[in-house]
């Protein structure tokens, strides 16, 4: 798991964007901060694809890497056939407006001075749009489309709405240039769960009306179920598992894939949570990621090949990709004595129950503490 | 989770009534609320932002701001009232009877003061220990707590650790001086699923050992529905339904309670259902509208909703609720005339 | 608190669906309920108040009075009436009295005005002017820019101002070289400006080094503005705040600044200004007070009333960033 490879990706003509061994690392003193280690995704038009992952894995930093800010430090960025890392002034400017970006903090994303009218109507402005009248038009359009009452939203400025509003005020932002692919980085992670479903309700209907290609970053499965066309799911700066959402919730083939929906919190008071910890420690430093697979130092299944050796992407389903030398379907380890295939195929759900308790020694020694 | 239950009652509040005086007016952010918990049990606050669950958590512990508050309505906390003590009683009973885990881990703890004495300082002050032995009973503390080399982390500032690690150390820092009532305040909103889940389970884990009673606040129906014994749902400084926990799912009265359930995502429904969101916002807590609070936002209310405040009604013994037309109670309208009358909210279904 | 409960009608939060907007909500309130809570905690500080209100007429008065001096009625600041020399205030025509020349006090006090006031905010102008650029570049951009742009603050600070006053006097327009006023007034504001530009320019670098790690600065950029546009149209608006305290405190202090070359012998001397009337008077303290007593009156009052208001500038901005 948590390892590299394309084995998931499509053919490039198919796609609107296709990311290749996305590598971003940012300096920490003498050290690097091993934040997206070859990174592959790709989407074709019309398609949502969820990207979870825990808190401080790199989603956030590969949703800016693909709009080059910063610019990734190796990789490939393909927009529509356009190379994007070597893009820069003027030609990326271009390409930014057709390839967006809402951010994870609705609040600190609006600038607290300017009236969300100058909020919305910049974009016009920087790049000439329209006249005033016209560029009015298309704000009381954008905020309609989200959901605000324009004649009362647009002399406000953001501190005056709420966390929830100030989602919508960024996604209408996002909107104005009309982007053909909008990168969502948890949009609705900081909101109620009864905003949520407004934001993410939202999120459906706009890409119905104005047909757009979206790539949504969450860190609950749940939520990204029902946006997605297609799931991939990170782990401390790689990927581990990609995907039909379908057969990925139905029989998630790698390990960390099954502990993120066994984390889930079910509302339902038979659904007794048993008080082992599914997934114990926590995400390992990316200043000093784990050898091989990166997830073994939490894994239940490890053994001595994943930390010797590092999982490379492979077909177990026929739209279902893993990172995983013992997946928890498919024909267990490819290979001989793959002593997974014994206790892993077809039952997903329980080795995600069990897999607390029946947590194999891996080698990794440290972030797993908290079974007392 | 289930604990030994002793029929005692440990904490009882009738009534409590807090409100902020603002230059808008009287923001009533908790607004006649009852509630009892028993010893070693756990009652689960769930509701929307700003509903008044945080209020509400601070006013039993005595932790409002000074100026411009009033708080009435009486605490019976083990036995004694108080909500009249001054506020210097009261701070005694921090640490060693009650305690608080808070809703952001980053500014509960102190940036600039040692993971270590940040913890040792509660012995200290509150059971007299020295400090060797405040050391030693912190250590044993991060132990529980499941943070590993807890020499280390001692000597750590609160911004050197993740997110759970902080929120597991609020937690020991909560739990230092053995409380019998702890309030967590969404103490996993923060954090993302799994840490939410190791969070979860710690608490539980922590409060059968210590036989401690619990008032777990949060947004999500999902995070109380397998933990807690009680929930009271709470709306616009009210609550509105409150039963035992497996009585609650089963019978939902209240059509707040049927709408949060709804809006959250579920991993059994087919993909791609669109969800059900509740429409519109909370009313204001200045000027509440006179009728049901939720009638604004209900998809069943009728007339009578928007003019007259329904009270809080028993269905079966511990399960109230406050509506005029409960979810599952037949015959439930007053007639089917009156329901076609009422647009359904676009989106509600 | 972490999210605020909105309780203003602003959104039909209902499902946007085919673009209605949904059912309206009651009341109308101007402000969130947080917001207004930050305002009431905060009242003391944030309000203009009684003091606030008498610093600022006294302000407006004093430079209405330097820019219309001329066409006031007031005797001539430079001619000698006899009978007043040294005589304390409330004469009749001269209220305030007269100096150790007989020249009237009332007039002197609002020609110096012109001088005082026209040096210490062309010298906090300038200084904030070139401050707050270098500030803005220097936050912004960071790396190589920073580093060279913070020495050069570090430099400047490090030159105490007087010292430089001085020389830049003795250089440019010592007494020997027999330089026009106009010219000696210009080499102390150029001096004061740049003690100015360190002070303005750190204090804009380090509030666009916040500003500028705001994800509105990033969204900028995705929408493809340009660097110029974000630093003006997204960071500089909340610079200013910070930058416009400083500045009127600079003010006060470059006021007295003034004050201080002027008793070291090297201020304007010509005209009048608040700086020589005092050293002018010092010699007659004993004697006649009021002569040193009237300008150092009218230099506390500015500098009290724009200290004042500095406070207010920056409290006001404290609520606000403190409420987002
Ligand atoms: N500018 C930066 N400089 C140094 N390290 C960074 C920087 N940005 C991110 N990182 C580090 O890179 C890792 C990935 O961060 P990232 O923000 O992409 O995570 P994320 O998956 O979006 O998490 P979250 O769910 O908390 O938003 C983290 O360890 C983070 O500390
Ligand atoms: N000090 C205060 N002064 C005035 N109003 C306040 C104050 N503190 C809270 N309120 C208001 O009281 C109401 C209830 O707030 P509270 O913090 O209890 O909500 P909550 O249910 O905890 O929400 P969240 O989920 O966002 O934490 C809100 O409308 C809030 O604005
Ligand atoms: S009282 Fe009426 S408005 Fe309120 S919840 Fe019940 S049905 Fe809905
Ligand atoms: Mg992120
Ligand atoms: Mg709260």
């Amino acid at each position: 798991m948590a390892g590299t490879g394309t084995a998931h990706l499509r053919p490039e003509d198919e796609t609107l964007l296709r990311v290749q061994d996305l590598v971003v690392e940012f300096p920490a003193g003498r050290r690097k901060v091993h934040a997206v280690s070859g990174v592959s995704i790709d989407v074709r038009r019309g398609e949502t694809l969820g990207l979870v992952g825990e808190s401080g894995c790199g989603k956030s930093t590969t949703g800016k890497a693909i709009i080059q800010l910063p610019r990734p430090t190796s990789g490939s960025v393909r927009f529509e056939g356009t190379e994007l890392t070597g893009l820069s002034g003027k030609k990326l400017r271009d390409v930014r407006t057709r390839l967006q970006l809402i951010f994870q903090d609705p609040i600190s994303s609006l600038n607290p001075r300017r009236k969300v009218g100058d909020i919305l109507a910049e974009p016009l402005r920087i790049w000439r749009r329209g006249d005033r009248s016209e560029q009015l038009a298309k704000v009381r359009e954008a905020l309609d489309a989200v959901g605000l009452d324009p004649d009362v939203a647009m002399d406000k400025r953001p501190h005056q709405f709420s966390g929830g509003q100030c989602q919508r005020i960024s996604i209408a932002r996002a909107l104005m240039l009309e982007p053909e692919l909008i990168i969502c980085d948890e949009p609705v992670s900081a909101l109620d769960v009864s905003v949520q479903a407004q934001i993410l309700n939202l999120l459906d209907d706009l890409k119905e009306r104005y047909d757009l290609t979206l790539v949504f970053i969450a860190h609950d499965l749940a939520v990204v179920r029902h946006v997605s066309t297609r799931v991939a799911v990170m782990y401390l700066g790689k990927l581990c598992e990609v995907g039909d959402p379908d057969a990925i919730y139905e029989s998630p083939a790698h390990p960390y894939t099954a502990a993120l929906l066994a984390s889930i919190p079910v509302p339902d008071p038979a659904v007794r949570p048993d008080d082992e910890d599914v997934l114990g420690g926590d995400l390992p430093s990316p200043l000093d990621p784990p050898s091989g697979c990166r997830f073994r130092t939490r894994c239940p299944r490890a053994r001595e090949r994943c930390a010797a050796e590092e999982p490379e992407m492979r077909a177990v389903g026929p739209d279902q990709f893993v990172a995983c030398h013992f997946p928890l379907v498919g024909e267990g380890g490819d290979g001989a004595g793959a002593p997974a295939a014994a206790d892993g195929d077809g039952h997903a759900d329980q080795s995600a129950r069990a897999a607390g308790s029946e947590r194999a020694d891996g080698d990794g020694s440290d972030g797993d503490g908290s079974d007392a | 989770m289930t604990a030994p239950t002793e029929s005692e009652t440990l904490l009882e509040v009738t009534d409590l009534r807090t409100r902020f005086r603002t230059p808008a007016g009287t923001v009533r952010a908790v607004d006649g609320v009852s509630l009892t918990l028993d010893r070693g049990r756990t009652l689960g606050i769930v509701g929307e932002s700003g509903s008044g669950k945080s209020v509400l958590s601070r006013s039993i512990m005595g932790l409002l701001p000074k100026r411009n508050v009033t708080c009435e309505g009486s605490i019976v906390y083990d036995g004694r009232e108080i909500s009249s003590l001054p506020p210097a009683e009261r701070r005694k009973l921090w640490g060693a009877d009650m305690a608080m885990v808070f809703q952001d881990p980053m500014t509960a703890l102190n940036p600039v003061i040692r993971i270590g004495r940040q913890i040792t300082e509660g012995l200290r002050f509150h059971l007299g220990l020295d400090r060797r032995t405040a050391n030693e009973n912190a250590l044993a503390l991060l132990r529980s707590v499941g943070i590993p080399e807890p020499e280390r982390r001692m000597k750590q500032y609160p911004h050197e650790l993740s997110g759970g690690m902080r929120q597991r150390i609020m937690i020991a820092v909560a739990l230092a001086c053995g409380p019998k009532l702890l309030f967590a305040d969404e103490p996993t909103t923060a954090l993302d699923v799994t840490v939410q889940a190791q969070i979860l389970n710690l608490l539980a884990r922590q409060q059968r050992e210590r036989n401690m009673a619990m008032v777990l606040v949060t947004h999500d129906l999902g995070v109380v529905a397998g933990r807690a014994d009680d929930i009271a749902v709470m709306y616009a400084g009210q609550i509105v339904e409150k039963a035992p926990t497996a009585t609650l799912f089963a019978n939902v009265r209240m059509p707040y309670t049927e709408a949060l359930l709804a809006s959250i995502p579920k991993l059994d429904e087919p993909r791609r259902t669109r969800l059900k969101a509740i429409p519109g916002r909370p009313p204001s807590l200045i000027d509440p509208p006179p009728g049901c609070r939720f009638a604004p936002r209900c998809p069943y209310a009728q007339e009578r909703c928007h003019r007259e405040a329904p009270p809080l009604r028993e269905s079966e013994p511990g399960h109230v609720y406050r509506c005029w037309y409960p979810v599952g109670v037949e015959p439930r309208r007053d007639g089917a005339a009156d329901r076609t009358d009422t647009p359904t909210p676009t989106g509600a279904r | 608190m972490p999210e605020p409960a909105t309780d203003d009608p602003v959104a039909t939060d209902a499902e946007p669906a085919a673009g209605t907007p949904a059912e309206t909500e009651a009341p109308t309130e101007p402000t969130t309920v947080d917001a207004l809570v930050e305002e009431v905690e905060a009242a003391p500080t944030r309000k203009l108040g009684v003091l606030g209100w008498v610093s600022i007429v006294w302000l407006v008065g004093i430079t209405l009075a330097a820019l219309l001096a001329s066409w006031l009625p007031l005797p001539d600041p430079d001619r000698s009436y006899l009978e007043i020399v040294r005589v304390g205030p409330v004469q009749p025509g001269h209220l305030l009295g007269g100096d150790g020349n007989g020249r009237d006090m009332l007039s002197r006090v609002i020609f110096g005005a012109r001088t005082s006031l026209w040096i210490s905010v062309g010298a906090v102008g300038l200084g904030s002017v070139v401050g707050g650029v270098l500030g803005l570049v220097a936050g912004y951009f960071r790396g190589r820019v920073d580093t060279v742009v913070s020495m050069l603050f570090n430099v400047l600070l490090s030159i105490p101002a007087l010292v430089l006053a001085l020389s830049l006097v003795a250089v440019f327009a010592s007494a020997e070289q027999d330089v026009s006023d106009t010219r000696k007034t210009n080499v102390i504001i150029l001096a004061l400006a740049i003690v100015t530009v360190p002070l303005i320019g750190r204090i804009a670098r380090a509030s666009t080094l916040s500003w500028s790690e705001r994800e509105f600065v990033r969204a900028a950029e995705v929408l493809g503005a340009s660097h110029l546009r974000i630093m003006v149209r997204e960071v500089l608006p909340n610079v200013l705040p910070a930058m416009a305290s400083i500045a009127l405190l600079g003010i006060a202090v470059a006021i007295v600044a003034e004050g201080s070359l002027a008793l070291l012998g090297v201020g304007v001397r010509d005209v009048p200004s608040w700086g020589n009337m005092i050293a002018d008077g010092r010699s007659d303290l004993a004697r006649a007070p009021h002569i040193v007593a009237v300008p150092s009156i009218a230099t506390f009052l500015t500098v009290m009333a724009l200290n004042y208001l500095g406070d207010v500038v920056r409290a006001r901005f404290d609520v606000r960033e403190g409420g987002l």
